[in-house]
């Protein structure tokens, strides 16, 4: 039932789509029939498919780096009033700044020949911030009385880090990458608008560009496949909270 | 006998000057099993917290020696969820830095004084709550307490479980002949486990030092004269006040 319907529902909705495109003569450049799309996929699946690989290396850079500088971070504030109180209000100055209006900034000042790492700091600035503070929930929520243990143990801060703070805050910090990774994916697609034509070649570039010649079916193809990455990060997050927190937390009765 | 606490003087004020204790003075005997009862918010928590080294005292002396080791049983079972049975129990020793071996052993041992040897893969999730409160005890016991605190360990729980673990405490007590001290709200259970009952009033002072002579613990001390005697006195010390009965 968990995949049936939502399957039908799907496959209801390609046909009702294909039928009503059909019967009402739209034109193709304005809504293309699923079956054009399918075309456009399979006609242009290597350079599609490059351009994926462009997109998804992008958002995996900046994700990777928006995990680990996140959690970093949230452990330097738990650790430092002082830097906290230090950083906090720029960070949250980065966050809260639209990163289409910065966007053009970063590739001028990395320059227009490193296009991909300025698209990488891009997508980074728009999924760091919920890392950031999803870690820090986590481990600012961590039981008192769980410290009282480490502290009567003698434990050192890093022993208290690894063996209780991190553990503990594994379920928020987790629940930070999903978030993160679907916005990391929003951050490369508006890096590429931004980034514009030339060096740029991922699927939001190949979205403009097919928009420009009026190929709305490539068009739809090309979107296709960014949801779909956007469906298969977020699905993968789930799976890696089920691995990890399955057995013992209580999100997972 | 020799002492293993001497406590002078002791005061404590918090920040918002809610005086919990006042000059509180005693010695703890070593190898003695002392309850203390009071009302809530008489300071009984803070002594023990105080004695453990987890606060500082407003003012006055405690004199502990430097090498003892503490064990601490909280109200809650305070158990790491990710970690099974064993590793929760073994986490102090590993964070002190024992070698593997001595860690084994020790858990193991420790596992086996509450009785819970088959079940050192669990999760704590799979637990009741009162293998859960063993699991907690067993790792105050694992690291070889000579003073064992346990601040209203077995409060939480169901009265049968509760008595079996008294018993069971009893029986450990005697073989690993530890100082106990032990915080309650509940004078049946101060009276039957300890050998000395101190009873703090509601403003932090230490009001009656009570001794119960019997060496017996069974079911008929449970319905000796001596024992409801003793009861009743506790309970007369604390002035009826409800919130201790």
């Amino acid at each position: 039932m968990r995949f049936t319907l939502p399957l039908l529902v799907g496959f209801a909705l390609i046909g009702f789509w294909e039928w009503i495109v059909g019967f009402l003569a739209i034109p193709i450049f304005v809504l293309p029939p699923p079956s054009e799309i399918a075309h456009a996929l399979i006609e242009n699946f290597a350079s599609l498919m490059a351009s994926l690989f462009v997109t998804l290396s992008v958002t995996g850079f900046a994700y990777f780096w928006a995990l680990i500088g996140g959690v970093a971070l949230a452990i330097l504030f738990t650790r430092s009033r002082f830097i906290e109180l230090s950083l906090a209000p720029y960070v949250v100055t980065l966050q809260v700044t639209p990163v289409v209006a910065i966007a053009p900034l970063i590739l001028i000042w990395v320059g227009f020949e490193n296009t991909n790492r300025a698209m990488i700091i891009i997508a980074w600035i728009v999924a760091f911030f919920p890392i950031l503070t999803n870690t820090l929930q986590g481990i600012r929520s961590v039981d008192n009385g769980l410290h009282q243990i480490m502290q009567l143990s003698g434990a050192k801060w890093w022993q208290t880090l690894i063996y209780l703070e991190l553990p503990a805050a594994l379920p928020s910090i987790l629940t930070g990458a999903k978030i993160s990774g679907g916005l990391a994916l929003i951050g490369a697609v508006v890096a590429e608008f931004v980034a514009g034509s030339g060096t740029s070649t991922g699927l939001a570039w190949r979205i403009i560009e097919a928009g420009n010649r009026l190929e709305i079916a490539t068009m739809f193809a090309a979107l296709t496949l960014l949801s779909l990455l956007g469906i298969v990060i977020y699905y993968a997050h789930s799976l890696v909270e089920w691995i990890l927190l399955r057995r013992w937390h209580e999100s997972f009765n | 006998m020799s002492l293993a606490i001497k406590v002078t003087n002791l005061n404590m004020a918090y920040a918002d000057n809610i005086e919990v204790l006042k000059g509180f003075t005693f010695a703890f005997e070593a190898g003695s099993f002392t309850a203390i009862v009071g009302p809530s918010g008489c300071g009984k928590s803070s002594l023990l917290r105080i004695l453990a080294g987890l606060q500082t005292p407003s003012s006055g002396d405690v004199e502990i020696n430097q090498d003892t080791s503490i064990g601490y049983v909280f109200q809650e079972p305070t158990l790491l969820a990710w970690r099974t049975v064993f590793d929760n129990v073994a986490l102090p020793l590993k964070i002190k830095g024992l070698d593997k071996q001595l860690i084994d052993t020790r858990v193991t041992d420790a596992l086996a004084l509450v009785g819970l040897v088959d079940r050192q893969l669990a999760l704590p999730r799979e637990l009741s709550g009162g293998m859960k409160m063993r699991v907690s005890l067993a790792r105050a016991l694992a690291q070889n307490p000579d003073v064992l605190f346990m601040d209203e360990p077995f409060g939480a729980l169901d009265e049968l479980t509760r008595l079996k673990l008294d018993d069971d405490l009893l029986d450990i007590w005697r073989r690993q002949k530890c100082t106990i001290l032990f915080v309650t709200h509940t004078v049946s259970e101060a009276t039957y486990l300890a050998e000395r009952v101190l009873v703090m009033s509601s403003d932090g002072q230490l009001k009656d030092d009570i001794k119960i002579e019997s060496d017996t613990r069974n079911e008929a001390f449970r319905s000796s004269p001596e024992f409801h005697a003793t009861r009743l006195a506790i309970t007369q010390s604390l002035e009826h006040n409800r919130e201790a009965v």
